[in-house]
């Protein structure tokens, strides 16, 4: 294995999940690995003529970054940036492929972290004057409108019809969505990067932002694996977290605005056994 | 000029290397250099096997807490042996934080003896503690030092493993600014496993003096050191010493059984 492979390891694995929401395991190793890559990079540069240079510098930051105690994820992806900016004008045949992978994956992190950082920063911003009622209340407000009401009446109602269709019919709401007897119900593909927007990058409870984002990342990348059986498998899996999430911040009853699969003021722990 | 080479097909074709005008040939040189060392090697011959077992998840809570030297050890060699990185990234992390806090000991000795060939390898400055030095090479330069054992030595004593040198002999003076080594030989060893330990580049000539060296706290010590490495632990390293320490129980177990 070449340098390169470690920082195209590390990026795969960073390019759709948070670096803090990764296994600790998986996230120990990782780091671990890409640190002995920018260690060694650095030992392979550390001649005299190229300090100061841009290649030098990349890999002076990304040593330091990956060198902290805190990580910053998109601060490790600007820095990967700047080492692949670095070289991707030379000549170099046998990393070619490699530099391609690389920036493959890297548009991506790099894109991701940014994003998950401006985010993340918006909604500290939003919540930090507010007193822990008042942000209670904000939290309580959001996941009523935003993931009962946009998103679980969504994905109840897309459940309910993928139990009772054809293979094809299944394939074709999964991927582009179809018009059904309660309405037009758009591909649960496409709405799903906005479902996340809307709600996990809305609340100011920290932990539960956390877990409303991991919810929704494990089922993209059951969505990403193209397994159908499993897609609709695990969208009761999907459905039955967001409840309970709702349930933790004092949402006890489920009524729909506009589909209707269950019906008004069903009580959520209902809905949660009847998923499971 | 064209960014494409021609002749080349749609999948083939690559962007030449056109450097603008305004880059000087240092950092154009620079730029190269960074593409070849992606090319090479990740010095990982480590191949990342998960272990799941018991052990190795307690190994993993306490090498997060815990500041005995023991620990830290046994919790090295059980992630070399086990090929466990997330592990060795713990215990080497807590070595160094306990470090860093001044928490822990010094391993480097004030007082080890003869100059020559290690500091080539380290890089280290000749003022560095390491290099505090006694004997015919005490006040030289590296370099001198380094032509001073070209010309002199006559090789390594097999029994002290010091340098042998023509018309000199250590004093006992010599041998008491040696500090805490019990003999010359014995500071010899220390000084090129330091040396090593340390070093950005891995000499075979290190291989060779692990191989030969009876003292486990020196090993031990070499061990810890090579973990928290600026650059990274030096794994080849740590596998050289591990294997020798092994090699050193190994062999002491035979002897009790003898006995």
């Amino acid at each position: 294995m070449n340098i390169i492979h470690s920082l195209i390891d590390f990026t795969k694995l960073c390019q759709a999940t948070p670096l803090f929401l990764l296994d600790e395991k998986v996230k120990t190793e990782a780091v671990a690995k890409l640190k002995i890559a920018a260690g060694k990079l650095r030992e392979l540069m550390s001649n005299e003529e190229n300090k100061g240079t841009s290649a030098g510098d990349a890999v002076e930051m990304l040593w330091q970054s990956v060198g902290k105690d805190d990580l910053d994820e998109q601060e490790l992806s600007v820095a990967l940036g700047q080492v692949y900016e670095a070289v991707s004008g030379t000549n170099n045949p046998a990393i070619a492929n490699d530099l391609e992978e690389l920036k493959k994956y890297l548009d991506v992190f790099k894109y991701r972290a940014l994003h998950h950082k401006i985010r993340s920063e918006y909604i500290e911003k939003t919540c930090q004057n507010l007193p822990p009622e008042k942000r209670a209340e904000h939290d309580q407000k959001v996941l009523k409108e935003k993931l009962i009401f946009y998103v679980v009446e969504y994905s109840l109602e897309v459940a309910r019809w993928l139990r009772t269709m054809t293979s094809d019919d299944q394939k074709k709401l999964i991927e582009t969505g179809m018009k059904v007897a309660s309405g037009n119900l758009p591909g649960l593909k496409e709405f799903m990067k906005s479902y996340k927007e809307e709600v996990a990058y809305t609340v100011c409870d920290e932990a539960e932002r956390h877990h409303l984002l991991k919810i929704f990342l494990d089922y993209e990348q059951t969505l990403a694996g193209g397994d159908y059986v499993k897609i609709i498998k695990e969208l009761d899996v999907f459905n039955r977290e967001l409840l309970k999430v709702a349930l933790k911040f004092g949402i006890t009853a489920f009524t729909g605005l506009i589909l209707k699969p269950y019906p008004d003021n069903t009580p959520i722990e209902r809905i949660i056994k009847e998923l499971a | 000029m064209s960014d494409i080479i021609e002749g080349q097909n749609e999948e083939g074709r690559r962007k030449k290397f056109t450097p603008s005008p305004t880059e000087s040939s240092t950092v154009v040189k620079a730029k190269q250099a960074l593409a070849d060392a992606l090319g090479h090697p990740a010095e990982e011959q480590f191949d990342l096997e998960i272990a799941t077992n018991k052990e190795l998840d307690e190994a993993k809570k306490e090498a997060g807490v815990s500041s005995e030297k023991e620990s830290l050890l046994r919790n090295l060699r059980l992630a070399l042996d086990s090929s466990d990185m997330g592990l060795l990234y713990k215990a080497t992390e807590r070595l160094k934080n306990l470090r860093e806090k001044g928490e822990y000991i010094d391993l480097i000795p004030v007082s080890v003896v003869h100059g020559g060939k290690a500091n080539e390898v380290s890089g280290l400055d000749d003022s560095h503690p390491a290099y505090q030095d006694y004997g015919p090479t005490a006040h030289m330069t590296g370099a001198e030092k380094r032509h001073f054992i070209g010309q002199h030595s006559e090789g390594v004593d097999k029994t002290t493993r010091d340098f042998k040198f023509k018309n000199w002999e250590p004093t006992e003076e010599d041998k008491y600014e040696a500090g805490v080594e019990k003999s010359p030989g014995q500071a010899l060893e220390r000084r090129l496993i330091i040396d090593a330990a340390r070093a950005e580049k891995f000499e075979e000539i290190h291989k060779k003096v692990i191989d030969t060296i009876l003292d486990k706290e020196i090993l031990n010590n070499a061990l810890l050191l090579a973990s928290t490495r600026e650059q990274g632990p030096n794994l080849d390293f740590m596998k050289a010493i591990v294997k020798r320490l092994d090699g050193l129980e190994k062999s002491s177990k035979k002897d009790k059984k003898k006995k």
